[in-house]
């Protein structure tokens, strides 16, 4: 009896010892708890985000990889039906052409447009994010006719909220829906080198109560997440080209002071001549050919942004390709003031609607200081190595697509107790911002075509 | 003087076997005596050999004579690792190469006429050895493939009987260090799509480099069945230079490669810091009759001293690194038993060994966790006065498993689980 017990414990000793050496087994992804939220059917509304538009043009492999697809895959809904774009995509995308040593060239892929979508497509896409759309879009559709994205994404079926709603055009109805909007009604001014014709607080704060409540009477048991509105100053469109002259080594010319010289702006002194820009005045990306060129350099000095030397010619740039500083601030006080609005309405007792807000312009603002980390690789905001945006400087690439997937996920997770897995985001990184993972013009990594 | 020559001898060899595996918390290594390892590490109090010089020098006033202690350890780790979300994934294993090592120690004591005794000491109070499997696939390569700190501590202490059934220690250490640091480096394609490239290895290997500290210790005997102890090591602090090994690994595209080629750093010299943290024990023994002792030990070791492990590149500044650790400082509660018998002495004990990494620094590099360790020892006279000892012990180091809990710093997250044992034998003589 007493060896037997014995030899009991000595077996159990050496189960435990070769159940602690024993090599760890694979962990497998845990079944969806989806919390308080259902997410069954996923759709999206918004702008340029949502449409998946990169390098200056709507293309389905970057359609494909938009953050509101990523989303969808992760939670196991069906998956969404995109108003896919083919070929080089409508217009043609922009690509890399040379890459080192510097300067970079970027330039269309080729001059003929992709294949646009299938007009006769019979549902509603479950993407209704539309490339310049703005807020006031979401519920109105007086400005459709201005711009020729509607036609292929939204094709005259009424609004977006009415539509993405209408059982008759989307069956089953969406059970989540993510929303997006604000950044073209920056943008569409900014590109423009002004604050004219952007959208008041008042308006906004209308505008998005508007399509808050829309949305609650069309899809009342629907949940939502909001993303809110970037600082678009922060992106590399408006970040990229200096305001100051650059000997041939990139660094600033000096004054006599030891202070570096601006180049020559819009504004002109009392005998005409072109003023030079100040501190904080940003150069828009689009001046970049006039500013290799010549342009903004005064008579006498040499651009070597083009990489070879070019006489400055002594004109100033126009005001459509600076955004002055004053310009800027208003720009950035207006999205603080419509994120601010955001926030009011989630927390209010009184909010139509209950919603999980997506901190893009954090995410935005992390890029730009102190970067984003990925595996002890830090990417930020700089145009094209910073490896965040695409070739026109404007929109996430795949990979911020599926940062801001994962930005989704963590304010979804946190508002309705759901267990949603995040995105691996190198999965879809790439060489090139306009190629994407797994896709034709991928090709093995490294290539430069 | 011919122990003298021993104790050298054995130190030597010592230097030139392969360091421990850390079996402790963070990087720490307590198996350092097998007669104390025998009792779960609670000796600070009881220790009657050579290895007071390490457990607790105020101990070596009990020591009659000369005394001659010198062994070792096989060290043997198991580490494997399974990915979550968002990186490496769900369904990922990686697997660490078994690390065995066996850290040599001898210890010399001599208690003089009066009430002075000195010590010598030579072991490996610290030591990590991490090398994973196919470490051109293992996922976490960006982190480390390979990764060593050596560790040489030689000992001068001192003790004195203070008289009232007190006894104190104190003495220096003089402690060389050696660190490996061997990953891969990726950067952004240049390109802008933010795929990474594997551009490099890096090795980074420090020079053998001194570092100094101080040790202390007491003991009261309060009464003849029961005795009290306190010892405190200092924190030790390297820097130490050495090279920087940068190998690239051509893409195959040549503007590609013109640019990483820019980018990275050349060969050159570097440096970093060791810290080797502070370490102090409280116990209390007490001896049941003749044959029984007991003691209970708890030891707190000042991990917060690591805070980081900094690389400076001599000549590309930019290069410079910074792994942020911020470990936490921790305990360990040790308790074990002796039962002397004519023949043979039994020993055996129990020890937690609390992590001292917090989650966000849990990595493959020092995937640290809470332990729990069971030992059995037992000791043999040899000879009609037993002037010459064996003690042996076997120690199972139960690891619990560790999740990163999606806080990792370098974004590698999942759940590591580790398995450790050693086994010591330490030969005593006495004169």
């Amino acid at each position: 009896m007493k060896n037997r017990k014995r030899a009991s414990l000595l077996l159990a000793a050496a189960a435990v010892v070769a159940a602690s050496c024993s090599t760890i087994e694979k962990i497998n992804a845990p079944a969806l708890a989806p919390g308080r939220a259902d997410f069954s059917v996923v759709a999206a509304v918004g702008s340029g985000i949502t449409a998946g538009f990169q390098s200056g043009g709507l293309v389905d492999r970057h359609q494909t990889h938009g953050y509101a697809s990523l989303f969808a895959q992760q939670v196991g809904a069906r998956s969404l039906d995109l108003p896919l774009v083919g070929g080089d995509g409508i217009p043609p995308l922009l690509e890399l052409k040379h890459l080192y040593p510097p300067p970079i060239q970027i330039g269309p892929i080729s001059a003929t447009p992709g294949t646009p979508p299938d007009p006769l497509f019979p549902s509603t896409y479950h993407n209704l994010g539309v490339p310049g759309a703005l807020l006031q879009d979401l519920t109105d559709t007086t400005q459709y006719v201005t711009n020729p994205y509607f036609a292929l994404i939204q094709r005259g079926r009424g609004s977006i909220a009415r539509q993405i709603a209408d059982p008759t055009q989307l069956n089953p109805q969406p059970t989540f829906l993510l929303v997006e909007y604000g950044m073209s009604d920056l943008l569409r001014p900014a590109l423009l080198g002004t604050t004219v014709g952007l959208l008041s607080v008042a308006n906004f704060e209308i505008f998005f109560r508007r399509g808050l409540d829309e949305l609650a009477t069309v899809l009342p048991s629907a949940k939502l997440a909001v993303v809110n509105v970037p600082d678009v100053t922060a992106m590399p469109f408006f970040t990229t080209v200096s305001n100051k002259q650059l000997d041939a080594s990139g660094q600033p010319v000096l004054d006599a002071n030891g202070k570096p010289k601006f180049l020559l702006g819009p504004l002109f002194d009392t005998g005409g001549k072109p003023l030079p820009l100040t501190a904080n005045d940003l150069v828009l990306l689009s001046a970049q050919p006039q500013v290799a060129g010549g342009f903004g350099y005064p008579v006498g000095t040499i651009s070597y942004l083009s990489g070879s030397p070019v006489a400055g010619n002594g004109a100033g740039l126009t005001d459509a390709q600076v955004l002055s500083n004053s310009e800027a601030l208003t720009v950035q006080d207006r999205a603080r003031r419509f994120n601010s609005i955001i926030d009011t309405t989630s927390r209010s007792a009184a909010k139509p609607r209950d919603f999980a807000t997506v901190d893009l312009d954090g995410l935005l603002r992390r890029a730009k200081s102190p970067g984003i980390e990925i595996r002890r690789v830090f990417y930020t905001s700089t145009f094209v190595t910073g490896g965040l945006f695409d070739l026109a400087g404007l929109y996430p690439n795949d990979l911020a697509h599926a940062l801001l997937c994962n930005e989704v996920i963590r304010a979804v997770n946190a508002k309705f107790g759901s267990n949603i897995q995040p995105v691996d985001p190198l999965r879809f990184a790439t060489f090139t911002a306009s190629s994407a993972s797994g896709s034709r013009e991928a090709g093995p990594l490294p290539t430069l075509r | 003087m011919r122990f003298g020559r021993t104790l050298l001898a054995v130190a030597l060899v010592g230097l030139t076997l392969p360091p421990a595996s850390a079996l402790g918390a963070g990087y720490g290594i307590y198996e350092q005596g097998a007669a104390v390892l025998g009792m779960g590490g609670a000796g600070s109090v009881s220790v009657n050999d050579a290895s007071a010089v390490f457990f607790n020098p105020a101990a070596m006033t009990g020591l009659a004579g000369t005394q001659l202690y010198g062994g070792g350890t096989l060290l043997q780790t198991m580490t494997s690792f399974a990915g979550v979300a968002p990186y490496p994934g769900f369904g990922v294993t990686e697997e660490m190469e078994p690390q065995r090592a066996f850290p040599a120690n001898v210890y010399l004591t001599h208690r003089y006429p009066g009430p002075w005794a000195i010590g010598l000491g030579y072991n490996s109070p610290f030591g990590l050895k991490v090398g994973w499997k196919n470490t051109d696939q293992f996922t976490g390569r960006y982190i480390v493939t390979q990764a060593e700190l050596r560790t040489y501590s030689y000992s001068v202490v001192a003790a004195r009987d203070l008289g009232s059934k007190w006894s104190l220690g104190f003495g220096g250490n003089l402690v060389y260090t050696r660190a490996i640091l061997v990953n891969r480096h990726f950067i952004a394609a240049p390109g802008g799509g933010g795929g990474q490239l594997e551009v490099a290895n890096f090795a980074l290997t420090s020079n053998v480099t001194p570092g100094y500290g101080w040790n202390a210790g007491l003991t009261y005997k309060p009464a003849a069945s029961w005795k009290v102890g306190a010892t405190y090591r200092g924190r030790v602090v390297v820097h130490a230079d050495g090279d920087a090994d940068i190998t690239q690994y051509k893409t195959g595209d040549a503007q590609v490669d013109a640019a990483v080629s820019a980018s990275l750093p050349p060969d050159q010299p570097a440096s970093t810091v060791v810290r080797l943290p502070a370490i102090g024990a409280l116990g209390v023994a007490w001896n049941w009759g003749s044959a029984w002792t007991f003691e209970g030990d708890a030891v707190y070791t000042a991990w917060s001293a690591f805070e980081d492990i900094p690389f400076y590149f001599q000549n590309t500044t930019s290069s410079n690194e910074r792994i942020v650790e911020n470990y936490d400082d921790s305990f360990q509660l040790r308790v074990g038993a002796e039962n002397r018998r004519a023949a043979f002495t039994y020993r055996f004990g129990y020890y937690f060994d609390q992590a001292a990494a917090p989650t966000e620094s849990v990595s493959p590099t020092l995937p640290d966790a809470d332990r729990h360790g069971a030992t059995l020892g037992l000791g043999m006279g040899f000879g009609a006065d037993k002037r010459l000892r064996l003690d042996v012990y076997q120690l199972a180091v139960f690891v619990q498993n560790r999740k990163t809990e999606g806080v990792n710093r370098d974004g590698y997250e999942g759940e590591y689980k580790s398995f450790a044992s050693a086994t010591g034998l330490s030969l005593a003589y006495r004169w």
